[in-house]
């Protein structure tokens, strides 16, 4: 497999705890540079399809290849470094509250052992392209939600990852903001880093062609 | 890594303070329970050694010893300094001595012939130090004498008193230890606890195990190191302050002089042994929530 098919799910099956699979025999190829909206009912399973990735989650049969490797036979110290490849905006964002902005976006460098002045650096940089300096200073609990989000995808987005997951990014948000966020989803993505968004807001999906993924009665299907 | 661990400690505490606080004051006081107890030990163990060496010797005499060699062996006895009370006790006298101790049994032995009890000199010194070595083979140098052995009717008590010393005194300063340990394990475990959303998210974005360690087990340093100067501060002022309300005797003026317990290099293996506990105590606090967040 080339380094073009970034992501593979190949015959994923995956329930919990004897529950009915919510999926069985899913087959997703993502390439490197795509940008994939993964859609479905509440419960579809689009996030668990984000933590097989991650390595958050196991599945009960098949395989989840990422850049040539099965995420799911890493050792535990390669696991983070697969983790620190992707850039994950979470549904709930999980940012720290007691810190502020720009300690919240410097965590990913900080874990890599990055030093302070390629920190300042590459947060500078993000913030002004982003348009978050005037955020960088405030302690994120006095932030907005749309705010928070963007935060939380600076965070993502600080060590120029492979691929950005995005759990439900625009959900709660109003549409002017659903929209701004979505198109800093589109500069990334225009930079070279694969975005997959899990969103079940339709009027976000049809109003931008981009590929669509369809999780519906435990299976998967491709709808644009 | 270790500077952002550094700064990330930091943090925690100021942000935990009062959990950390309350862990230096606890940590301490358990020190200071140990350092105390220490004390106390040496000082009994000391002043008691001193005390029963220095009390009474028994010089025993071989059966077939000449009345000058026996004289000569007393002459010697009489020039050692701080030597008093000295007391001849025949062959005859001893045997006599030993049925007596008998008691009611004695009669059992009244028809056997007791002929190699030998006969003793005893005496008692008077002075801080006991009998040097150099004193003791002068007395042995008399043709006649067999061994000299210092309070031989109290040895056997010394000796279990300071094997159930040791016992006691091994046991408490471990169960102390142990109690700090835990004490500094709970404090860090209470922090860990604190922040187990953020540790969470550290780990989902993918940080390493020691990365998230590292700030606690600096932490942990820091309230064993803390609660160590603390607690050696109170232990000099206390020591200094007991030693100088002491009225001086015969015992008291064996106290051991704080000196001798604050050498450098017994604080220093002490400094370090506490770090390691530190470290120890925080790696096992961290394990509980390193295992909780990994996903």
């Amino acid at each position: 497999m080339s380094e073009e098919n970034l992501i593979q799910y190949i015959d994923i099956e995956k329930n919990f705890l004897g529950k009915k699979p919510i999926f069985t025999d899913i087959n997703l190829t993502i390439n490197s540079g795509e940008f994939v909206f993964l859609t479905g009912i509440s419960g579809a399973g689009k996030s668990t399809m984000f933590n097989l990735l991650l390595g958050t989650e196991t599945p009960n049969q098949g395989r989840v290849i990422y850049r040539n490797y099965d995420v799911h036979k890493l050792p535990n110290r390669k696991i983070r470094d697969h983790r620190r490849s992707i850039g994950m905006v979470f549904q709930d964002y999980k940012l720290l509250t007691n810190k502020s902005s720009r300690e919240n976006i410097a965590i990913p460098l900080k874990i890599a052992n990055s030093s302070k002045k390629d920190i300042e650096y590459k947060l500078d940089e993000l913030a002004l392209k982003l348009n978050i300096e005037h955020l960088l200073d405030q302690n994120v609990k006095t932030l907005s939600g749309g705010e928070q989000q963007l935060i939380a995808i600076a965070r993502a987005a600080i060590h120029s990852p492979k691929v950005i997951l995005a759990d439900e990014p625009t959900a709660n948000l109003d549409q002017k903001m659903a929209l701004k966020i979505f198109k800093i989803f589109e500069r990334l993505n225009a930079e070279g880093i694969t975005v997959i968004i899990a969103t079940h807001d339709i009027h976000l999906i049809k109003s931008h062609k981009k590929k669509t993924v369809l999780l519906k009665n435990s299976g998967l299907i491709e709808v644009r | 890594m270790f500077i952002n661990a550094i700064s990330q400690s930091i943090e925690n505490i100021k942000e935990n303070f009062s959990v950390t606080f309350s862990g230096i004051i606890t940590t301490s006081v358990s020190l200071i329970l140990i350092g105390i107890f220490v004390l106390i030990y040496q000082n009994i163990i000391h002043i008691s050694q001193l005390y029963f060496q220095k009390s009474h010797y028994s010089v025993f005499l071989k059966s077939e010893i000449s009345k000058v060699k026996q004289q000569d062996a007393i002459r010697v006895i009489e020039g050692i300094w701080g030597v008093y009370g000295i007391k001849t006790i025949s062959s005859k006298q001893a045997t006599q001595d030993l049925l007596e101790g008998f008691g009611e049994a004695r009669k059992l032995l009244e028809k056997v012939e007791l002929t190699d009890i030998p006969g003793i000199i005893e005496f008692s010194i008077d002075r801080t130090e006991p009998l040097n070595t150099k004193e003791l083979k002068k007395i042995t140098a008399i043709s006649g004498v067999q061994e000299v052995i210092f309070g031989r009717e109290t040895k056997d008590q010394i000796e279990t008193f300071f094997a159930i010393s040791n016992f006691i005194g091994i046991f408490l300063v471990g169960l102390l230890v142990v109690s700090v340990t835990f004490i500094i394990k709970n404090t860090v475990q209470i922090a860990t606890q604190i922040k187990e959303k953020e540790i969470g998210i550290y780990r989902l974005l993918g940080a390493s195990k020691w990365f998230i360690r590292l700030p606690y087990i600096l932490e942990g340093i820091f309230i064993s190191v803390f609660s160590y100067f603390a607690a050696l501060g109170v232990i000099y002022f206390l020591y200094q302050f007991v030693i100088a309300g002491i009225t001086y005797n015969e015992a008291t003026y064996q106290i051991i002089d704080l000196t001798t317990f604050f050498q450098i290099e017994q604080l220093l293996i002490l400094w370090v042994f506490l770090i390691v506990l530190g470290i120890f105590s925080s790696i096992l606090a961290t394990n509980n929530i390193i295992q909780k967040v990994s996903f």
